[in-house]
């Protein structure tokens, strides 16, 4: 489990840190840092090794790593590379730290940014570099302004912490594709069936599978089916249906024991987000640790209705200093009832 | 001074309120940016108060930014959210405003030192003048200044004093509105108004500051302190 998280020169944070808890919710307003937070926790076990999600285009697909699904997230217009990852563009290095004991470093060297670790020694292949700071080692690189990544393949499963995952609803449409490579193994191991069962009990329609199947002029496309025997594309199911099925098929997909989670309201009737909650707490009970990010009470309250022991953070960043302050569902309830929503005030709470 | 919403209710209402006057009063006043602040304007009741306060800090300059919260309870027992604001948030000094209604102003005083006992506030009175008051706090460790507004004025005869005796003797002032020749219910009065009427008398207020001393002077004398 990541107890505490630290977080130096990383994206918009120069220096911050908090402690997680087995639920973790953080609130804030926009540009306080909740996202980069999760973006940290994703790549920290290994930002080259492939997560469960490819870019859209016709083949040949490529399933992302963790850094170039990020890279994708952050593209703006044309520019590339993974500069966005120190802050303010120009760090020399970015740190993400964790349990006060292990970290993995981002260091700038010429035209790409290397990737180095206190567990350099648990990869097989660990090429160095002179610096001015000494030598080296580094298990991959990745471009400053360009996308490309370079690593040897043996390095590609080590892990450096627990495994995570990262959801979102802009964040659908990279799994669709993973989800249809992946098809036999998934569907062999009865997930979208239990997928299709649990929809049933949140939305009108009565679902028995989800399944891929050809659609017109014999492309193929992602389908609920339903009771009666019709069919409904995933692209035509509400937005926060479609980000709860691909929730739950990643994850019974991957396993991960860390699950990230942002802007968990977005596209949520209270209803759906209730069975979210429900399964936050179930898989807290089997020791999945669970990171989310929203800007709604009303789901701060709910998850925390299911999770009493929830960690609840305001955050806020200040010239690159992340401020953090805990508080309980209780507080944030008598704050309300005194006027003060910690989403407005959330430079007075810290 | 500028004014920061606590809650997205309220920031809603005042940006809504002080845009239907004006643009300048709305950007001037009301903070929209996360910022820290260390004192707090607490309104105890009142539709109205979420007008007035603004135009009074439009009048009284400078950069200071303060809290404005409206808590789910209401007059008196609004203090029993004090401890809440000094302990979590570590405000220092704390603004309250509130309707005299039908209550004695004395009555006023005895209930609010009376419930700040009940908290465990220690305090002492520095500062008394006409329906305001200014008392030096101490919770546990902590120090904190809490100034009492009382809305309302002896000259307007009403069955119970409330922040719209003000905005009716502003209308009386003006010309809007004859002199009532006997007790009035002020709220009633001043919400019977024609809209525009009443725009005009808000932008009466907020364009003269000495008018505006006028009509809210326990307002002005109590919110210059967080100055």
């Amino acid at each position: 489990m990541i107890k505490k998280l630290k977080l130096i020169n990383f994206r918009g944070i120069r220096e911050g840190e908090l402690e997680l808890g087995d639920l973790t919710i953080l609130v804030g307003s926009n540009n306080s840092a909740k996202t980069t937070i999760l973006e940290a926790l994703f790549l920290a076990p290994n930002p080259l090794r492939f997560v469960p999600y490819m870019l859209p285009p016709s083949p040949p697909r490529i399933t992302l790593t963790a850094a170039s699904l990020i890279h994708e997230l952050h593209k703006t217009l044309d520019s590339d590379g993974y500069a966005f990852l120190l802050y303010k563009y120009i760090a020399d290095e970015a740190e993400i730290q964790w349990n006060n004991e292990d970290y993995l470093k981002l260091v700038r060297s010429g035209d790409s940014i290397l990737l180095t670790t206190n567990k350099i020694s648990e990869f097989p292949y660990r090429p160095s570099v002179k610096t001015s700071k000494g030598d080296i080692f580094f298990f991959g690189y990745i471009g400053l302004s360009s996308n490309n990544i370079r690593l040897d393949e043996r390095n590609r499963e080590i892990l450096l912490m627990p495994e995570s995952l990262l959801i979102s609803s802009e964040l659908v449409k990279f799994a669709q594709w993973y989800i249809y490579s992946n098809w036999a193994y998934i569907a062999n191991r009865g997930i979208p069936v239990e997928v299709a069962e649990d929809i049933s009990h949140l939305v009108s329609e009565d679902y028995t599978n989800i399944t891929i199947e050809p659609f017109l002029a014999g492309k193929l496309a992602i389908f609920g089916l339903l009771k009666d025997g019709s069919r409904i594309r995933l692209g035509d199911l509400g937005a926060g249906t479609q980000v709860y099925i691909i929730s739950r098929i990643l994850y019974e997909l991957k396993k991960p024991q860390i699950l990230l989670w942002d802007d968990v309201e977005a596209h949520m009737n209270p209803r759906m987000l209730i069975r979210v909650a429900e399964w936050f707490s179930d898989l807290v009970e089997i020791g999945v640790q669970v990171v989310v990010t929203t800007h709604s009470l009303e789901a701060v309250r709910i998850l925390a209705e299911f999770n009493r022991n929830a960690t609840i953070y305001v955050t806020s960043l200040e010239n690159g200093i992340l401020k953090a302050r805990k508080l309980t569902i209780d507080d944030v309830e008598s704050l309300l009832s005194a006027g003060v929503d910690i989403r407005m005030a959330d430079a007075v709470v810290l | 001074m500028r004014l920061k919403p606590l809650s997205p209710q309220l920031a809603t209402k005042l940006a809504k309120k002080a845009s239907k006057i004006s643009k300048e009063l709305r950007y001037k006043i009301i903070e929209t940016k996360s910022v820290d602040v260390d004192s707090i304007i607490v309104l105890g009741d009142g539709d109205v108060d979420d007008i007035v306060v603004p135009i009074v800090c439009y009048h009284l300059n400078g950069t200071k930014t303060v809290g404005i919260t409206k808590p789910e309870k209401t007059r008196i027992s609004v203090l029993r959210d004090f401890p809440i604001y000094v302990s979590k948030l570590k405000i220092s000094r704390i603004v309250l405003i509130m309707d005299q209604e039908d209550d004695l102003i004395d009555t006023i005083y005895k209930q609010v030192e009376s419930n700040l006992r009940d908290l465990h506030i220690e305090f002492d009175l520095s500062k008394a003048e006409d329906r305001m008051r200014k008392y030096n706090c101490r919770l546990g460790s902590r120090t904190f200044d809490f100034i009492l507004i009382v809305s309302g004025l002896e000259e307007i005869l009403a069955n119970k004093h409330r922040i719209e005796d003000h905005l009716v003797k502003a209308a009386i002032n003006l010309g809007k509105i004859d002199p009532p020749s006997g007790k009035i219910d002020t709220k009633i009065t001043w919400k019977t108004l024609d809209e525009s009427l009443k725009s005009e008398i808000l932008n009466r207020l907020k364009e003269s500051k000495s008018f505006s001393y006028k009509i809210f002077p326990q307002h002005f004398n109590g919110l210059e302190l967080l100055k």
